[in-house]
């Protein structure tokens, strides 16, 4: 699919120098500490999100009894940013415990009194995640602890919500590739532990992905996986996209806990070549990834096509 | 919910400084507490040995443990039946990982997470399997989940 | 509307607690409401005036849900570097000031099947929203709280007045103390919290093991960084510019760098947040801190500056 000039202007693109990339925690503060960004593709992806969340809202959605107060405040986060930061979009209005939020785009308001369970249809999170582009989850933190106890997950780089609900943030990233071993996983964590409200963080991930698919969940993998192999010298460029998460960090003062949240973009291969910077940059970098990092960011497969198909552009320049 | 995986393969560490050691066993899991047993007793340490079967009901050792003193220290060996079973009792009665081992005798049964369907699967060791639910071939990481004491089958493409 | 990491607040009543205890009701100034917070936060308040330049951390000892005012209670301090004494003889009803989002370094336990507080003075103040949040909760608590007398005891009616039982004081005009021996018959599932001067912490929290508490039943909340009785000063060498500083017995790597101008990152201050952690290339670290694993500590490779120091004479930082 070729994209319009402002998905490459709103494209995170996550390598700053020629530095070979390993994991690490490549978090920096957040500047202007806003848990949102509604990009050009809002309405788009606002309504794949609801298509998933009506079908398979169980893959979607998941929390434990014990987050309601952090769902509250994550609500009461997100209606704040983005009332004040797109007010001709959003609109919050508050009468004491009563609340009335507007979304202009998609035209709906949610009337509730705050903190108020009964007053919604559906819980918290579940209501404010139907607002935004980003994947929103909650990390409780308990006896010095960070657990995944909630989560609206329409959008994931192949992993299970439902199967990681529940667990630790080392057994959360068990599968990367020593991450817990060299001790990267415990500096994390602590730096997580240490998260302080009005001090967000940010970071950038990536992977690779066949296709301009946000949902590219393990639960459909039989339907989709396949098309790595799909690969040729003459598709790579349309079908291989880089994956960008741009990753939130929020301290939720009131429970303690963490809200963390997911914006995914993706950019297909001829259209990052276009720019000549990020080509070149792309290409240092991924020529010189190890075969465990290729393989956790889904590239081992077509390794070779897409350093061939990004030489030609690199003689060329 | 205590970490099963990691419980599986450790043998007993000793553990010095409480104030109280309580060691719970049946026939198989015996031989697992003995080295527990002779440092307890070379140290003069205060200790009660118990068979699961002693208790008749969990309600009946909930309110047993419930009434320890904080430096009580648990130790228990045994079938993985009445091992899983006597912790989350434990749990409940509010020891925590600090103050609890546990050693597992014989064969455990593995447990996979189907990740197209969500069904547990059970199953002896195996890398591959087939999910009894929905049919997908799937491969056997260690990606563990305490919630679900299994692990996850990840999708192998036809 | 602008996203800041401080918020404005102004000293809306003071309130004299105690002959050298105060207590300051802070209402927010351009916001319609301060963030609710949970039992066991403290706040940083920032102070600037005429050369001045205070950073110092309270625990909020108000009520957790309450979102029109934040309260702090300082003691006056005899031996203070300068925060209680501005704050009692300077501040009054109407002075603005900034301070932090609510910070939790010292949360309850989610485990915990009772609740077990030792407040020594002043200490008191992050107990008082942890019991409401408990009370709220239906949880199991109980209180053990030791002042020089009754007068002297900060909060003694409120306490008396929101918690009905198991709280218990010891007033020590009235020849009772408060002994660790309380934690000898507790149940288990009890976790313990201390929160007074240092010299409590460190009997309370060995009587603890002691009695066989596993350390993550075990909480303390630092009052303040207090200097190290036995410090003493040393030299310190900057690798990348080549500076170097003598620091005193009496003051902190972190304050002599931070008055050099030199922009270290630091948040708490009393070694629990690990956000001012500097490298060390070469000399031995005097560890203070409870933020560095047992490992990181043997490897003498990290310090935190805020209370750390030098067992040797020197230490080259890479920085």
């Amino acid at each position: 699919m070729k994209q319009l000039k402002e998905d490459i202007d709103e494209f995170p693109f996550p390598f700053k120098s020629n530095d070979p990339y390993r994991f690490s925690n490549n978090s920096i503060p957040l500047n202007p500490p806003i848990s949102i960004d509604v990009t050009s593709k809002y309405i788009e992806e606002i309504k794949l999100k609801r298509d998933l969340l009506k079908t398979v809202h169980n893959r979607c959605y998941q929390s434990t009894p014990d987050t309601y107060e952090a769902q509250w405040e994550v609500l009461n986060l997100v209606m704040h940013h983005l009332s004040d930061m797109y007010p001709d979009r959003f609109k919050l209005k508050k009468e004491k415990d009563h609340w009335s939020f507007t979304n202009l785009i998609t035209n709906e308001t949610e009337s509730f009194i705050y903190r108020d369970n009964s007053s919604l249809t559906l819980e918290p999170l579940d209501v404010i995640g139907r607002h935004v582009q980003e994947d929103l989850l909650i990390l409780m933190e308990k006896d010095n602890e960070l657990y995944l106890e909630a989560g609206q997950l329409c959008f994931p780089g192949r992993w299970s919500l439902v199967f990681k609900l529940g667990m630790t943030f080392l057994e959360i990233h068990q599968p990367i590739p020593e991450f817990n071993d060299t001790g990267l996983g415990d500096k994390i964590r602590r730096f997580l532990l240490n998260l302080e409200a009005g001090n967000p963080f940010e970071r950038l991930n990536w992977a690779l992905t066949i296709g301009y698919h946000l949902d590219t969940s393990i639960e459909t993998f039989h339907k989709w996986g396949h098309k790595q192999k799909e690969v040729t010298p003459e598709n790579v460029g349309s079908l291989v996209h880089l994956r960008v998460e741009r990753q939130k960090l929020f301290r939720l003062p009131k429970s303690n806990s963490i809200l963390f949240n997911i914006h995914t973009y993706l950019l297909s291969f001829e259209d990052l070549v276009q720019n000549p910077e990020w080509r070149s940059t792309f290409y240092d970098i991924f020529t010189n990834l190890p075969d465990y990092i290729l393989k956790y960011k889904g590239a081992y497969a077509y390794k070779d096509t897409l350093i061939e198909y990004l030489k030609k552009f690199q003689q060329h320049a | 919910m205590l970490d099963m995986d990691h419980a599986t393969n450790k043998n007993f560490t000793f553990v010095t400084g409480r104030r109280k050691y309580l060691l719970f066993t049946d026939i198989t899991g015996y031989g697992e507490i003995t080295p527990i047993l002779s440092s307890l007793d070379e140290q003069n340490l205060l200790y009660m040995v118990y068979y699961f079967n002693e208790f008749s009901s969990n309600h009946d050792l909930k309110t047993y443990l419930s009434q320890q003193k904080m430096g009580t220290y648990i130790y228990a060996s045994g079938n993985w039946n009445s091992i899983i079973s006597f912790v989350k009792t434990a749990e409940k009665a509010g020891f925590t990982e600090e103050e609890l081992q546990i050693k597992g005798i014989g064969e455990r049964i593995l447990r996979v997470f189907c990740s197209r369907c969500y069904a547990i699967n059970v199953c002896k060791t195996s890398k591959e399997m087939v999910c009894q639910s929905c049919g997908q071939s799937l491969s056997v990481s260690n990606h563990y989940s305490r919630r679900y004491d299994a692990y996850l089958g990840y999708t192998i493409l036809n | 509307m602008v996203y800041t990491s401080r918020i404005n607040v102004l000293v809306k009543k003071i309130i004299q607690e105690t002959p050298l205890i105060k207590r300051f009701l802070l209402s927010p100034i351009n916001k319609a409401a301060l963030p609710s917070f949970s039992g066991g936060s403290h706040i940083t308040t920032f102070i600037q005036s005429s050369g001045l330049n205070l950073q110092r951390s309270y625990s909020l000892c108000g009520n957790p849900s309450e979102t029109q005012l934040y309260q702090i209670a300082i003691k006056k301090q005899a031996h203070s570097n300068g925060g209680s004494l501005y704050w009692h003889n300077e501040v009054k009803e109407g002075f603005k000031l900034q301070i932090s989002y609510p910070k939790n370094y010292f949360p309850l336990s989610f485990k915990a099947k009772h609740h077990v507080f030792f407040a020594a003075g002043i200490g008191i103040t992050p107990f008082i929203p942890m019991m409401l949040d408990l009370q709220s909760n239906g949880k199991s608590f109980e209180l053990h709280y030791a002042a020089k007398s009754k007068i002297d005891c900060a909060f003694y009616k409120r306490i008396n007045v929101l918690f009905p039982s198991n709280i218990y004081f010891y007033f020590s005009n009235e020849g009772k103390r408060m002994l660790p021996e309380i934690m000898q018959d507790q149940l288990i599932g009890t976790h313990v919290y201390f929160c007074g001067p240092q010299s409590l912490i460190k009997q309370f929290t060995k009587k603890a093991i002691d009695y066989g508490y596993p350390k993550t039943s075990i909480h303390f909340e630092l009052f303040s960084s207090q200097p190290k009785l036995d410090a003493k000063p040393f030299e310190v060498e900057l690798h990348k510019s080549g500076q170097t500083f003598y620091i005193p017995k009496n003051q902190s790597l972190l304050k002599v760098l931070l008055e050099a101008g030199i922009k270290v990152p630091f948040s708490c201050q009393v070694g629990r947040c690990g956000t001012c952690a500097i490298e060390v290339l070469s000399g031995e670290i005097d560890h203070q801190d409870y933020f560095l694993s047992d490992k990181e500590k043997k490897d003498q490779k990290t310090i935190l500056p805020c209370v750390s120091r030098c067992k040797s004479s020197k230490l080259i930082l890479d920085y």
